[in-house]
């Protein structure tokens, strides 16, 4: 199976659902910000940073180069989102 | 939408503002004037930073603007996702809920034929579990995945890393990148680290995102090696 997508450096953050809610609430507020400096409940350890982690989407698409897959999947339609 | 939920709150996910950050850099970009193909080659998502959460609500219409900043081709566009709630409030303020970078220039990893993995040979050294404990897992913290959202149908977990299986819906919807292929990956990284599921844990960051090709309808898997 051949790599699709890549998704690295995630940065999870902890909180509560009490403090979500406010922070929906509050829609002038910093996310990452408040989330890094006060909205993280004191008991729990682990540190904003990203993971180390990446995830990978594989496929078993039958083909032998992206550029002429891409030429395949490159069907025209309208926009439609 | 509802069918991701935090608390009471149905939220934007981080994977929809990947997704709308590909289609405003790739429609202002690469894209054929008033037509929409597939791109034909990677595009690219990288420091991705979401500022505040996008509520969504049937009640309440929201405005919503995405801002593409282009600079050249090998520096990609500055991309913004900006909201207001109602035309009606002109006076009030835009909120930048997320901004992130767009580039769809090729690098060699993209096209390395390294990137090739014999999924059933590493499910074969791993332990399955039942996926069904993660999403009741993050449940009780407060994050309802729904029907559409509950997309990773087995997990197999072990020293060398984790594999989820999960179906590309057949939605009839033109993504060239699903939402729930891009929101998968989020769920796979939390279930592949158990200490992100006993707590609410949400995203606000991602460094990067590649998608390399289109796809169709079709089983697919998620690699995380620990």
């Amino acid at each position: 199976m051949r790599k699709v997508a890549k998704m690295s450096g995630v940065t999870f953050v902890p909180t509560t659902l009490a403090k979500f809610k406010a922070i929906v609430n509050d829609q002038n507020i910093n996310l990452p910000l408040m989330l890094e400096e006060e909205w993280i409940p004191a008991d729990i350890q682990f540190t904003e940073k990203p993971s180390l982690v990446p995830a990978e989407i594989f496929s078993s698409l039958n083909f032998n180069n992206l550029s002429s897959e891409f030429k395949d999947e490159g069907d025209k339609t309208k926009f439609e989102h | 939408m509802e069918d991701q939920v935090i608390g009471t709150h149905v939220i934007f996910p981080a994977a929809g503002h990947i997704i709308m950050i590909l289609s405003a850099g790739y429609l202002s970009t690469l894209s054929e004037f008033e037509e929409f193909r597939h791109p034909r080659q990677p595009v690219h998502v990288s420091d991705l930073s979401i500022h505040a959460p996008l509520e969504m609500s049937k009640e309440i219409m929201l405005n919503i603007q995405t801002l593409v900043n282009f600079h050249n081709e090998s520096d990609g566009s500055e991309i913004s996702i900006h909201k207001r709630m109602e035309r009606k409030e002109a006076s009030k303020p835009w909120v930048c809920h997320a901004e992130a970078k767009f580039s769809s220039s090729i690098i060699d990893e993209d096209i390395s034929n390294s990137n090739i993995l014999d999924i059933a040979q590493l499910v074969s050294s791993l332990t399955p579990e039942d996926p069904n404990t993660f999403y009741e897992s993050v449940h009780e913290s407060g994050l309802n995945f729904g029907p559409t959202f509950r997309c990773i149908k087995q997990i197999w977990k072990g020293k060398m890393g984790t594999v989820c299986q999960f179906v590309i819906p057949n939605s009839g919807e033109n993504y060239f990148v699903h939402p729930i292929a891009s929101d998968a990956m989020i769920q796979a990284l939390l279930m592949s680290q158990q200490q992100y599921m006993s707590h609410l844990t949400l995203p606000i960051k991602i460094a990067n995102f590649s998608w390399y090709i289109s796809l169709s309808p079709r089983i697919v898997y998620i690699f995380t090696q620990i």
